[in-house]
């Protein structure tokens, strides 16, 4: 690797620590260690919530799913932009009107029980840890392949940021990183996108011409049916896609980085803008791979085509570029998992331990000490089980996430919010009924079980025919917190306070504020 | 709502009525407003979005040349975009006129509320 790559590399990180070492002077509390004092302005929410989202995975993975399959790639992007819509019309402002610090917070606002809590709280960090071994199991290669360094190296780097920003800098640090990368992200994409779109002479409709000829596919590329063949699987997917996005707990929590429900609305407006030209950028990125670089190229470099877009910014602009946009996606791997170590050390930290084991009766000084301890296990846990599942296909496993969190989360937290009746037991059984189809079906469906040896990770038939169960386990969840609600008996099961969930989510009344300092 | 009413119930978690206060006239305007606008708009977009999985699956509408050699569903999929961002920016602004009606609940009940 060249002299300039390790100075770009070494620069982002040293960007990164100063970054954290200015945050840790502000993280003082444990509001500050999880929601950054709230202080975060609408833009500033607004880039880290879209940070949040531009991670390696829709960078890296949407460039290269366009540049080899066209179309088919493009539901990822259009499918979570549409569920930042969902979010913004029917969570955001709810989940920062009735939350704290966690996704359980909201829930138990309504229903003041350990059961809901540790069930919520388990939800989190399955999510977030099959989330984080997604990540890091590809970050880890594909900066293995940039860098020419082992892949368990890589982890391990990757592994130890992540955990010093979190530890150190809490949520201040992460939203930084998180920002900044954004930032970079988006600068980057831009200038790629418009050395491309000049070697199209800026016409779309040559842009389009020209890939007709480019693939295997012809002018098939530019038609959806590519890769997905069963329908039913493919409007399985765009549901995990849409619906998912409103039930993530990273993306959930950042909402508390902001003073009241109006910055919280105004920062999914404009992550909205932000996400929705970044993936109009990355089909420019797409294209052009599939145009410049050629598609057996690509496909010669990672068979999944996660390297389109450095090899890209190698042919349109040579090797400064390339350094540079290897070094961008590096640091989107890092701002993404730091995000989702925070999230699972919160989960465990503030709900498990704080409000169930201690009941409340905690000083922050503990409780920040739980956090950071809880933080490094997490971190260790992830990087173990990333280089445990190095040679496994474990994309999936971000899907996967989405699928849980549509299916566990999000019906249990509309129902929250909006029906008089729910109890909670149908909470409970909601949330337990969706995770656990989730799992199950994944794994029994063709992700884990192929009749070829060696094409995914157990050799046989698999008894659920769909990759994407969420067609089923959506419904699964509203039935299971419907039939817990209904069967339960009045006395064990309390509906909450519904007038009291109502009358805050709508007005703002009784907000936590944020610290002044 | 009156007042007397609203002081009678105080049986609500810190004292507060949360119990009537969702029954004054106010309140429920201010949810039937924003369920009038938020549920029809949802329903809308998701269907919208849904049909391009399904046009995509089971038509091949999509496959036609509109402009030149983009397709129906690139196009399509623009739309898309244009609806998030269309929505997104009524959304915001019709919620400036929710945040006034609960602002103005807020200052109303003050008493109800313990400020």
């Amino acid at each position: 690797m060249s002299v300039l790559s390790i100075l770009l590399f070494v620069g982002i990180i040293l960007l990164t620590l100063v970054i954290t070492y200015l945050s840790s002077k502000k993280t003082k509390s444990t509001s500050d260690f999880y929601t950054a004092g709230g202080g975060l302005t609408a833009t500033q929410n607004g880039l880290a919530v879209a940070g949040d989202f531009m991670s390696a995975a829709s960078f890296l993975g949407i460039t290269g799913a366009i540049s080899l399959i066209g179309f088919d790639g493009f539901y990822m992007s259009i499918g979570n932009l549409l569920g930042f819509l969902f979010l913004m019309y029917l969570v955001a402002e709810p989940m920062r009107n009735l939350g704290k610090y966690t996704l359980a917070d909201m829930i138990t606002s309504r229903f003041p029980s350990d059961k809901v809590r540790g069930t919520a709280a388990a939800s989190t960090l399955v999510i977030s840890i099959f989330y984080m071994i997604a990540q890091l199991v590809g970050g880890g290669g594909l900066i293995s392949l940039m860098l020419g360094i082992d892949y368990w190296m890589a982890v391990v780097i990757v592994g130890i940021l992540m955990t010093i920003y979190v530890i150190f800098g809490g949520m201040t640090a992460t939203s930084w990183v998180q920002i900044i990368k954004a930032v970079l992200l988006l600068g980057g994409s831009f200038v790629l996108t418009f050395l491309v779109f000049a070697k199209f002479d800026f016409s779309i409709i040559q842009m389009f011409q020209q890939i007709k000829t480019a693939s295997p596919f012809g002018a098939e590329l530019a038609n959806p049916g590519n890769k997905y063949s069963n329908g039913l699987d493919m409007i399985s997917l765009n549901m995990a896609l849409v619906l998912g996005v409103a039930g993530l707990p990273h993306l959930l929590i950042r909402f508390f980085t902001v003073k009241d429900a109006v910055t919280a609305r105004k920062s999914v407006f404009y992550s909205t803008w932000f996400i929705g030209a970044f993936f109009l950028m990355v089909v420019f990125l797409g294209f052009g791979a599939t145009a410049f670089v050629g598609w057996d190229n690509i496909v010669a470099a990672n068979p999944s085509g996660n390297m389109a877009a450095p090899m890209l910014a190698l042919s349109v602009g040579g090797d400064f570029l390339f350094a540079f946009i290897s070094a961008v996606a590096f640091a989107t791997i890092l701002a993404v998992v730091s995000a989702l170590v925070l999230t699972s050390a919160s989960a465990f930290a503030h709900d498990i331990y704080g409000q169930i084991i201690k009941k409340g009766n905690i000083t922050e000084k503990q409780q920040m000490k739980v956090a950071r301890i809880a933080s490094v296990a997490v971190a260790v846990t992830s990087i173990l089980l990333a280089l445990a599942a190095q040679n496994l296909n474990v994309a999936f496993l971000s899907v996967l996430a989405l699928g849980i969190a549509a299916s566990a989360n999000l019906p249990v937290m509309l129902l929250t919010i909006y029906w008089k009746r729910f109890n909670s037991t149908g909470a409970v059984t909601g949330m337990v009924i969706g995770l656990i189809s989730s799992v199950i079906l994944v794994l029994l469906s063709p992700n884990v079980w192929n009749p070829e040896a060696g094409a995914a990770i157990l050799t046989g038939d698999p008894l659920f025919p769909l990759a994407n169960p969420t067609i089923v386990t959506v419904p699964l969840g509203f039935i299971g917190a419907y039939l817990g609600t209904v069967l339960s008996s009045k006395k064990s099961a309390s509906t909450g306070r519904f007038e009291e969930v109502l009358f805050k989510s709508n007005t703002g009344f009784g907000i936590s504020a944020p610290e002044e300092h | 709502m009156k007042q007397s009413i609203l002081l009678e119930e105080q049986s609500d978690q810190q004292g507060i009525p949360y119990h009537s206060l969702i029954k004054t006239n106010e309140f429920e305007e201010l949810v039937k407003r924003k369920k009038s606008f938020i549920i029809p708009t949802t329903v809308f977009f998701l269907i919208f979005y849904f049909s391009l999985p399904l046009l995509a699956a089971y038509t091949k509408v999509l496959h036609t040349e509109v402009i030149g050699p983009i397709t129906g569903a690139w196009l399509f999929a623009s739309m898309q975009f244009l609806v998030v961002w269309i929505c997104g920016f009524i959304y915001v602004k019709k919620s400036e006129k929710y945040d006034n009606l609960s602002k103005a609940i807020l200052q109303k009940y003050r008493k109800e509320l313990g400020e």
